[in-house]
């Protein structure tokens, strides 16, 4: 598999299970040392890089399983937490509700999701943006239709790129909220 | 410096660096410095993975964003992945879902190898797109103009007389107003196949000033080779329905040279056909088959010339 197939492997098996294993990440770190949810997603990327696209059969688990593993380093090298909560980290199964059969959003709703992120862009970078996608012009040709630089260009797809990063992280909505409450009131009763 | 200031560095400079790529090639300088910098934390690797994932998949939402239905890329992965994943099945699935009638007013769609959809425009206009082809819808009031940039498409025009409806390929630009005709880019021309009414095609010499321009109506097949004259020659009826037999999902030979038959079929199939005894290449070679149906074609064409057929790296081999 060539670099850019890769590149589109992780777009297709990875990147739509960012916001779960977020999600489980923050409950699962919160409150413990130098567990930043951001670096153990990163981690988890480049790991996932280096074993390779297609030596991974179920992505969605070992993207979990992935980051558990950077979470039980990180604790043990931090050394100021009680060996008990490293166990309880290691011995976390992940709940069959947190890999199973994954919730995407539809094709729709994607689109009006996503709609809703573009319009929310700044207008010069939101037309780069579409200049660039929709008509796949260069950044050579949007600068001349846009009458600016190329390095301006370059600035507003950045932006553009961070921003829906950002939405990625931040606003993916909770569709497996009921799946956790039973998974903690499951923990509660043990 | 703490965590979160040294994260949205890493993002900034990630996302700096998959635009900077999305530009264009990378200078030797560049190239060092993104190395440099990948090597020097995996986070960074991991961020400008993600960053690079997140960048590729907005085509995808553009696509959907442009008004079309919801469609999964589909899958491009090994043997044995394709077997063991239910997501597989479901990539599948998707690519079956793409053969239905997509309407929408513009935008982009491409269809991978082995792949055929048929859109229906807004104009009422009907484009069959052919296998690992590119084509982007820009309708304006006074044009209804498509972009061909790879592969091949048929069209139905529907008769609009105040707006031309152009197809426009590489240099070479068909003009219609009611009309059925073909349009596919190979490696060294632009090909147009009319099979009803009649089009303008015209090539635009960039330098010259003086643009080539000839008419072409039914049965007829314009050629626009590099560096030559347009060239518009008859082709009986017979032939203008066998090259758009693919629209069937159909591929017709009738006495074909051997080699063009496997090229074609290779077109439209991810498992290739080769031909390794040269003396097979010239052999005349009848048969229908669906299109993506490698393995049906190579038995037949091994039956028919009595060769033996074997498998090796993901390759049919016909002859020893």
């Amino acid at each position: 598999m060539d670099r850019g197939e890769q590149v589109r492997w992780f777009a297709r098996e990875i990147l739509p299970h960012e916001a779960d294993v977020r999600r489980w990440l923050t409950r699962r770190v919160r409150g413990l040392p130098d567990c930043h949810v951001d670096e153990i997603v990163q981690e988890a990327y480049a790991r996932l890089w280096s074993a390779g696209a297609d030596r991974i059969m179920n992505p969605r688990a070992y993207f979990f399983v992935t980051a558990r593993h950077v979470v039980g380093e990180v604790l043990r090298r931090s050394r100021v937490v009680a060996i008990e909560t490293i166990a309880d980290i290691e011995a976390l199964n992940i709940a069959d509700g947190d890999i199973g059969p994954e919730r995407r959003l539809s094709g729709r709703e994607e689109v009006e999701r996503m709609r809703h992120v573009l319009e929310q862009l700044p207008p010069k970078c939101r037309q780069a943006f579409e200049l660039r996608k929709f008509e796949e012009l260069s950044h050579r040709q949007i600068a001349e239709r846009m009458q600016v630089s190329e390095s301006t260009v370059e600035k507003h797809l950045v932006k553009a790129l961070k921003f829906v990063l950002q939405h990625m992280k931040e606003s993916a909505p909770d569709t497996r909220a009921t799946v956790w409450k039973r998974h903690e009131q499951r923990r509660q009763e043990q | 410096m703490n965590s979160v200031a040294r994260n949205s560095e890493i993002e900034d400079t990630a996302a700096a660096w998959v635009l900077r790529l999305d530009r264009g090639d990378l200078s030797e300088d560049e190239q060092r410095e993104l190395e440099t910098w990948l090597e020097a934390d995996t986070r960074h690797r991991g961020e400008f993975v993600r960053a690079q994932a997140m960048w590729v998949d907005l085509d995808r939402v553009a696509a959907l964003h442009a008004g079309r239905a919801p469609l999964e890329p589909p899958a491009e992965r090994s043997p044995h992945l394709r077997a063991a994943s239910f997501a597989g099945a479901v990539l599948a699935a998707g690519v079956v879902l793409a053969l239905s009638v997509n309407t929408y007013l513009s935008g982009r769609e491409t269809t991978d190898v082995g792949e055929v959809r048929r859109i229906t425009l807004d104009d009422g206009s009907a484009v069959a797109l052919n296998t690992a082809s590119l084509l982007q819808v820009q309708f304006r009031a006074d044009e209804r103009r498509v972009v061909l940039r790879r592969g091949e498409a048929s069209f139905q025009v529907a008769h609009d007389v105040e707006r031309p409806f152009v197809v426009q390929a590489r240099d070479v630009s068909v003009r219609a107003v009611g009309t059925a005709f073909t349009v596919r880019v190979l490696e060294s021309a632009v090909a147009v196949t009319v099979s009803e009414g009649v089009v303008e095609v015209v090539r635009d010499a960039e330098a010259e000033g003086a643009s080539d321009k000839t008419r072409a109506g039914r049965n007829r097949v314009v050629v626009a080779a590099a560096e030559q004259p347009l060239a518009a020659s008859p082709i009986e009826e017979k032939e203008v329905a066998r090259r758009l037999s693919w629209e069937q999902g159909r591929l017709v030979f009738d006495g074909d040279r051997l080699d063009d038959a496997v090229e074609e079929v290779n077109r439209y199939s991810a498992v290739r056909v080769v031909i390794d005894d040269p003396a097979l290449r010239g052999k005349s070679f009848v048969g229908v088959f669906r299109t993506g149906d490698a393995r049906a074609f190579a038995s037949a064409a091994a039956a028919a010339f009595e060769v033996p057929l074997r498998e090796e790296d993901g390759a049919l081999h016909l002859g020893d």
